[in-house]
């Protein structure tokens, strides 16, 4: 029971409580006990992995402050690195040229 | 029924004992020491030792029913979990898995853990099944994986239809990371309207408002397809039409996790008995024709039905001396399942007692997930003496639960239930 994580890289999602109409879920106390990342979870692994999430986060349902702001998480970057992809990606929808010598 | 605690040393002598896990059945004795079973064998017995005689007596595994309601908590002036308990004990019975539609219904990990801590303090041992939904409206799943934790094996609105396919395809969904069987009510509320007996010639005469068959097989066809769809535990309860057994019997070919459970009452009665309107026949889903009865018993002999239940179901007789039209659905069933099944099955339609015990030990036990290997040496002793012959006479005299609504009163059956040994007490009874 709960939550399965690859060895070195956990990527969690927000739970979309404007989209639970359909009562997916019995509860947000279940719904923690069963997948919420907590320190005693990711301390558990003997492996010290890398922790992900796209943000925006439910603190304390889904993970832990104490697991979101530590070391392990990635998760500013991966804000970061997000929302200049989609500016890329735009740009170049939009008609927007590869410079020379860019990749 | 005498029920005592068991001396240090208690041996079953003579007996043939039969275990349904090993499909053994041979002649010998058992040693049970300090409520555990010691030996299983030729042995000598230790000084002291309180010996039973069980000269043509069968010896086997208590018997275990995946479906009872002991209408704890809110439901006392029936049934409550000592009462239940009796009953069980008096069948042969030393499991049962307790219904949640109680008075509230157990919905949450707090009302799971009553039961659990309820169930320390009775003779048997009761394995709660948790709610689908909350309040079991159908709507809105329950904390499943707390109640899990808390104890519940199973879920199920028991007595109430799930009605949405969606609710019932995500309670499938949900119940499948656990593994746990989801087990539904299925009788189309639609189709049935206000159908208190199967429609056919005999509703027609007694001028009873009816219900067809396809009201349960749409609902079991349903359930089926998002089981296999999911691929997750489904265990049909009840099965009384021949459409249902048609549909199970192809489904389950495409996946290994549906079960199906019969009551004896459905395998012991037809609509024609109903002409006398005798309330305590009313059930649901109903008593169906000798066709669907003949549907049953042949399913039960190829394994497309895997285990047998009561859905002991008491009610009061205030409330059963009403109209057939407004007494409630349910019979009990406890004390006379085995005499009923044996007769109908083994006596009347030759199968044998080893295949008849599974239905009642082993295939219930692996359906709800628990320990089926119950002859160990060492382990605590489950254990039901039984006369495989014995002709009696069923009466008032032999109800041991707090309701006697059981159509089965004044009715011959084949078999009977000498001892039942379990929490380190045997009950005895002639």
């Amino acid at each position: 029971m709960g939550i399965e994580c690859s060895p070195t890289l956990k990527r969690q999602r927000r739970i979309q409580r404007e989209r639970m109409k359909g009562g997916l879920l019995p509860s947000v106390r279940e719904y923690r006990n069963l997948f919420g990342i907590t320190e005693e979870r990711i301390l558990s692994h003997k492996k010290e992995i890398v922790l992900m999430h796209p943000g925006p986060m439910n603190r304390g349902v889904e993970i832990d402050s104490a697991v979101a702001d530590s070391d392990q998480a990635i998760i500013l970057e991966q804000v970061l690195n997000g929302v200049a992809s989609r500016m890329s990606i735009l740009y170049l929808l939009l008609g927007g040229k590869m410079e020379e010598g860019s990749n | 029924m005498k029920i005592s605690k068991l001396k240090k040393n208690v041996v079953l002598k003579n007996g043939i004992v039969l275990d349904p896990f090993n499909e053994t059945e041979k002649k010998t004795d058992i040693l049970i020491e300090n409520g555990k079973i010691k030996k299983i064998g030729k042995l000598s017995i230790p000084k002291n030792s309180k010996v039973i005689d069980c000269k043509n007596l069968i010896i086997t595994h208590g018997f275990f029913d995946p479906h009872v309601h002991f209408r704890e908590p809110g439901g006392e002036d029936k049934e409550d979990l000592n009462s239940g308990s009796m009953a069980a004990l008096a069948g042969g019975f030393t499991g049962v898995c307790a219904m949640p539609n109680t008075e509230p219904p157990i919905d949450s990990p707090e009302l799971t853990r009553y039961i659990i801590d309820r169930s320390r303090e009775c003779p048997i041992n009761i394995y709660p099944i948790g709610a689908v939904t909350k309040s079991q409206k159908g709507k809105e799943l329950t904390e499943m994986g707390a109640m899990i934790s808390e104890g519940a094996i199973a879920f199920s609105d028991d007595g109430l239809p799930i009605g949405d396919a969606k609710v019932m395809q995500n309670a499938l969904e949900y119940s499948g990371m656990f593994d746990i069987p989801i087990i539904n009510h299925a009788e189309d509320e639609c189709l049935k309207a206000d159908g208190v007996m199967h429609l056919g010639s005999v509703s027609t005469n007694l001028g009873l408002p009816a219900s067809p068959g396809i009201t349960e097989s749409n609902m079991v066809h349903r359930d089926l397809e998002l089981a296999v769809h999911v691929g997750a535990r489904l265990h049909v309860p009840h099965v009384s039409s021949a459409r249902s057994v048609e549909h199970i019997k192809t489904l389950k070919k495409k996946s290994e996790k549906i079960s199906a459970e019969v009551t004896a009452h459905h395998l012991f009665f037809t609509d024609e008995d109903l002409i006398s309107y005798n309330t305590n026949l009313k059930v649901a889903p109903p008593i169906r024709s000798q066709k669907d009865k003949r549907a049953l018993i042949n399913a039960v002999k190829n394994g497309t039905i895997d285990c047998i239940a009561t859905d002991h179901a008491p009610h009061t007789i205030e409330e059963k001396e009403g109209t057939f039209d407004i007494a409630p659905f349910g019979m009990i069933g406890l004390e006379t399942c085995f005499g009923a099944v044996n007769k109908v099955l083994v006596h009347d339609s030759n199968m044998s007692q080893m295949s008849l015990i599974k239905l009642l030990t082993v295939n219930p036990r692996k359906i709800m997930g628990i320990d089926q290997n119950l002859f160990v040496e060492g382990s605590h002793a489950e254990i039901t003496i039984y006369d495989p012959n014995k002709t009696w006479k069923f009466s008032k005299n032999n109800i041991y639960s707090k309701s006697y609504n059981s159509p089965f009163i004044g009715v011959e059956l084949k078999g009977k239930i000498k001892a039942t040994i379990v929490k380190g007490h045997i009950s005895q009874q002639d």
